[in-house]
């Protein structure tokens, strides 16, 4: 890969994959996302002065022969904006009846009730808002404990296997996920954790009272936290990692135990980044719907107890879109979306542009912001030390000098200085430092231990009912004996490859798009791709079920395939623009010296040169929508033309042998979802090597 | 950088190869999509080839499943995809005219045909019971409830088995020491609404509670319980949940093989629900129609008191005369052949009177332009 950085050991088989290098990253996104027109290579002196080579790669001279390439841009962007129109205008129309009819007040009125009279979104909200809030409490410190783990203290080849086993992790359908929680979770919950918490003291009665039910919105909790927990873990792990190796050289060199390297310089450097990654994993627990919907015991009412049933925005969608008459009815049901879709929308555009701080602006410049720039000595607060991004003047990211003035204290007792902090001797640096690594290391195996037991449970329950006849039989009718899921593999294979080529070309057109033009219009784009990127999948499917089944008079593959197009379009513009990115400037520069048009440059450099970061990114997105159930629920028109629907049918059934079909599906479905993201990474990696 | 092209086209194409090349080979599945659109658009030469959608109760979908899958093997050129989201989907469905039939347990109201696009006809075409199942492990059977005890129950009045108004109503000495866990459904639902309906007509206090002598289709009493979707989600609840009791159709309950209570009927006695029970509920169906559809506690000693038809909802104009034969033709099926495999499913036969109505109904499939099928 062109303009490939000096890399320390431990990132070296990402970063020739071309994947997630330093800098928060969500897994789907990782594909090469280093902003390449700052190449962060050995020389950032001797860079040519873009922007004059970019308007003579631009001029009207380049573009003879190539007359299709802006036309099309155009067109690409046009459909990309087009759909985020349709979508925040056809939840706004969709659900315009129910707010003139209810008013404001629909918002935070509390008595929701599925036959309309006296709807409001409040119970729900607040049932969305604590479930996600309990989820993340949960999550966010054993997923930091186990980033911290896996960048900082684990074995760089263990780590390396670790983080692309987090990675793969993050593609779990969430439909597998329910299904677990709901047939192995849930009668532990309503047998043993739940009893045992009822007999905690106070907490019992105040936090866990009422009757044992099994599904309850801890249940519901704890199944967020266990799908958002490799999300967390990959980007909070990414975002340590973007930590110059020189900043912690620097520190050890102080004498700063690993512990202290972590708690003094390198968590303040990636408070940022991590703080996207929480926030990205709010944004998700927030939105998911099916799973919480199969735990959760949907009770739209206060909750009065973690142990009680509750219920989401997301769950109440669900259950009630379908069956809702037409006409107010269904436009209750869209305000909830709509609720839903503003709650998301803000939470994942903040962390968007914490991320997007988090990288602009070199890695430290404001989390330590108490840093004296350089040159100045400053104040030496102890606890100091003064990061490189902080100093030199924006923008380098990867450039790193310790300034002259900026050493710090690290509270360390320097003889430069009198120190007059606490005193800690070396020994008790030590044990906190080796408690410290043994917490880390327990959050890790915390993290790993529900996925791990997951995967192997689906195999052990799955793996019985496989066999070749399974596969190639279509879904018998329920209650008729036998059968296999061909229909569904089929189904699944239908819609998904139809949205690829759906979503393909206009991805890669509005990427290029976002590439080639500075200004309003790709901000535009970008903010759109931000707020289309937050929009919860089930959201995704109303609106498909308002602009495509209503007017077709019926549920479709197309309609089916149409929302996981838009699902995936905001990802696949992200991870194409991340990758054409990584194309050096220089070799575009060539190209256009040697008299290639503009088109043929992006062509013959620009793609040729990004070709493994699209084609994994792109796979990435199918991977992602191939474990969708939320945008099918309104649109397929039987549950045997989906995998992930069939699971969620046959997960709710009280046979066993409809239970077995849903295992062995759901095997089936995480066989195909994980080998398509290793595929990915393995694409991107011979590609790369193979241009080399 | 041909090969590799090749290469990157092949990874992006798998998917959509085998994507048409499943399509090839499931024909059905694909022609389902095609079919679905009710458009006048004529069919050119795969008129034969129909395959038709319906949505709606999932209480009847233990009956349905098998009996269109018997059509389908004795019609190989009609399909049948019914999904059983619930009554009130159903009747949404046919409302936004996304499915060619529906079904309900409970019959559209003015209210519902008001929202429809045309004249629903709305055909009876099965006669189900609505099973009070239980998990309570050591008592496999007999426990008997009449209204007020159930309603108790159900509110929350009485919390533990171990209460003596329930054993002594049942006959036992004691039953465990065990908490209830009441589930209901989370749905809008047709066996809701007869339980509710059975409730108010048997126990002063229920009526009480509710503050409403009208049956609803969504729970009433909130705060309590725990919501299952659908019947399935109600019966796997029961079977993995000890302690737990529940209101699922017979035809789940037979199928699972649950205890269920025998409740006590406007007779006097303590029935358990069986074909013979719902099939006496229903002989006392006189003037059935949309409007007088309840047959919720009816006279007679060995009669179920908690007993329901189901209605298919159809739409009476049928653009596509394929479509509209078919669907004349399946039903006509179901209401007559399709009944003797009622009793094994957990259903009753339809009355002969029933029958009559259902096949009267049937004949009334026009056209898009008034003309009647040919039937």
């Amino acid at each position: 890969m062109p303009g490939t950085s000096a890399t320390t050991g431990r990132q070296a088989t990402l970063e020739t994959a071309g994947l997630g290098r330093q800098g928060p990253e969500l897994p789907l996104h990782s594909v090469g996302e280093r902003s390449g027109l700052i190449p962060d290579g050995p020389s950032p002196a001797v860079s040519y002065d873009a922007p004059d080579v970019r308007a003579i790669l631009a001029s009207k001279q380049a573009w003879r022969g190539g007359r299709g390439y802006a036309p099309a841009r155009w067109l690409g962007a046009g459909v990309f904006a087009a759909v985020v129109i349709a979508v925040a205008v056809s939840i706004a129309t969709g659900s315009a009846k129910a707010f003139a009819h209810f008013g404001p007040g629909f918002v935070w009125s509390g008595t929701y009730s599925p036959d309309i009279t006296g709807s409001g979104a409040g119970v729900l909200i607040v049932g969305t808002v604590v479930t996600t809030a309990v989820a993340i409490v949960m999550a966010a410190p054993i997923g930091l404990g186990a980033a911290i783990s896996l960048a900082e203290f684990v074995p760089s080849k263990v780590s390396a296997i670790a983080t692309t086993l987090v990675e793969l992790l993050a593609a779990v359908p969430s439909i597998v996920v329910g299904l677990w929680a709901l047939l192995v979770l849930s009668p532990l919950f309503r047998s043993h954790v739940e009893p045992f918490l009822h007999s905690l003291p106070v907490l019992g009665g105040a936090v866990f009272g009422g009757p044992d039910y099994g599904p309850s919105i801890l249940l519901a909790a704890v199944v967020l936290s266990i799908m958002t927990l490799p999300t967390l873990v990959s980007l909070s792990r990414s975002a340590l990692r973007a930590v110059p190796l020189a900043d912690r050289e620097a520190a050890m060199a102080l004498g700063a135990t690993r512990w202290q390297v972590v708690r003094k310089v390198v968590w303040p450097a990636a408070r940022p980044g991590i703080a996207a990654a929480v926030t990205l994993a709010i944004g998700r627990a927030l939105g998911e719907a099916i799973a919480v919907a199969l735990v959760i015991g949907n009770e739209p009412s206060w909750p009065h107890s973690l142990v009680g049933p509750g219920a989401t925005l997301g769950s109440s969608i669900v259950n009630q879109f379908a069956e809702a008459e037409p006409g107010l009815g269904a436009s209750s049901v869209i305000a909830l979306g709509a609720v839903l879709f503003v709650l998301t929308v803000v939470v994942n555009i903040g962390g968007q542009a914490l991320r997007r701080a988090g990288r602009t602006s070199g890695a430290g410049s404001f989390a330590v912001p108490a840093a004296p720039p350089a040159g100045q000595p400053g104040d030496r607060t102890a606890l100091t030390i003064v990061l490189p991004g902080a100093s030199s003047s924006g923008g380098q990211g990867g450039a790193s000098v310790l300034p002259d003035g900026g050493a710090g204290g690290l509270g360390l007792h320097t003889p430069a200085e009198p120190y007059a902090g606490p005193h800690h001797t070396l020994r008790r640096r030590r044990l906190l430092g080796t408690s410290a690594q043994a917490v880390c290391g327990v959050c890790l195996a915390a993290a790993a231990a529900p996925l791990v037991a997951l995967v192997v449970y689906t195999v052990a329950r799955g793996a019985p009912a496989l066999s070749f006849g399974f596969l190639v039989h279509p879904v018998a009718p329920a209650f008729v004996p036998g059968g296999g899921i061909s229909t569904a593999i089929a189904g699944t294979a239908r819609v998904v490859g139809l949205a690829l080529v759906m979503a393909a070309p206009p991805g890669l057109l509005t990427a290029l798009f976002l590439f080639e033009r500075p200004g309003r219009i790709p901000a535009l784009l970008r903010f759109g791709a931000d707020v289309l990127s937050g929009v919860p999948s089930i959201v995704i499917g109303i609106v498909a079920y308002e602009i495509v089944v209503r007017p077709m008079h019926g549920a479709s593959t197309l309609a089916a395939s149409i929302a996981l197009a838009v699902l995936m379009l905001p990802i696949m513009v992200r991870a194409d623009e991340e990758a054409i990115r990584t194309v050096s400037v220089d070799l575009q520069e060539a190209g256009a010296a040697l008299g290639a048009p503009r088109w043929r440059v992006v062509r013959s450099v620009v793609l040729r040169g990004s070709m493994p970061g699209l084609v994994a990114g792109n796979l990435l997105a199918l991977a992602r929508a191939i474990g969708e159930t939320a945008p099918l629920l309104f649109t397929l028109a039987s549950a045997n033309f989906a995998m992930t629907l069939l699971i969620f049918t046959d997960a709710q059934q009280p046979e066993t042998s409809l239970q077995q079909v849903a295992w062995a599906t759901a095997l089936v479905l995480l066989g195909a979802v994980l080998a398509l993201s290793a595929f990915a990474r393995f694409i991107a990696w011979w590609l790369t090597r193979r241009a080399r | 950088m041909l090969k590799r092209a090749t290469a990157v086209a092949l990874v992006l194409l798998v998917p959509i190869a085998s994507g048409a090349y499943a399509s090839a080979q499931a024909p059905k599945v694909a022609a389902a999509n095609h079919g679905k659109k009710p458009k006048p658009k004529p069919k050119p030469k795969s008129a034969s080839a129909v395959t038709l959608n319906g949505a709606g109760a999932s209480s009847i979908e233990p009956f349905f499943s098998p009996v269109f899958y018997a059509y389908h093997k004795a019609n190989p050129k009609v399909t049948v995809n019914y999904d059983p989201a619930g009554s009130s989907v159903g009747i949404s469905d046919i409302q936004q005219g996304t499915v060619n039939f529906g079904d309900s347990e409970i019959p559209m109201q003015a209210k519902d045909l008001a929202l429809a696009k045309g004249t629903v006809l709305q055909v009876p075409v099965d006669l189900g019971g609505i099973a009070i199942s239980y998990n309570i492990p050591g008592v496999p059977t007999g426990l008997k409830l009449d209204g007020p005890t159930l309603a108790s129950i159900l509110d929350g009045t009485i919390e533990n088995w171990d209460s003596p108004v329930i054993a002594s109503e049942s006959g036992f000495n004691h039953l465990p020491n065990l908490p209830i866990v009441v589930v209901h459904r989370a749905d809008s639902a047709g066996p809701t609404w007869d339980v509710d309906d059975y409730l108010i007509q048997t126990s002063p206090s229920w009526v009480q509670t509710i503050g409403t002598k009208n049956p609803s289709k969504t729970w009433p009493i909130t705060g309590y319980g725990l919501g299952e979707q659908l019947n399935s989600g109600v019966a796997t609840y029961i079977a993995q949940t000890v302690g737990a009791i529940g209101y699922v159709e017979y035809g789940y309950a037979l199928k699972a093989g649950f205890t269920n209570a025998a409740v006590l009927n406007s007779a006097g006695q303590y029935v358990s629900p069986s074909a013979a029970g719902i099939g006496s509920a229903g002989s006392y169906a006189q003037n059935l129609s949309p409007s007088n559809f309840s047959i919720i506690n009816e006279p007679g000693a060995s009669t179920y008191p908690i007993a329901n038809f189901s209605w298919t909802l159809l739409y009476q104009k049928q653009s596509n005369a394929t479509v509209g034969e078919a669907l004349q033709a399946l039903f006509n099926y179901v209401v007559t052949t399709g009944q003797t495999t009622a009793a094994s499913l957990g259903y009753a036969p339809l009355p002969a009177n029933v029958v009559a109505i259902a096949q009267a109904t049937l004949k009334q499939l026009e056209t898009s332009s008034g003309k009647p099928l040919p039937s």
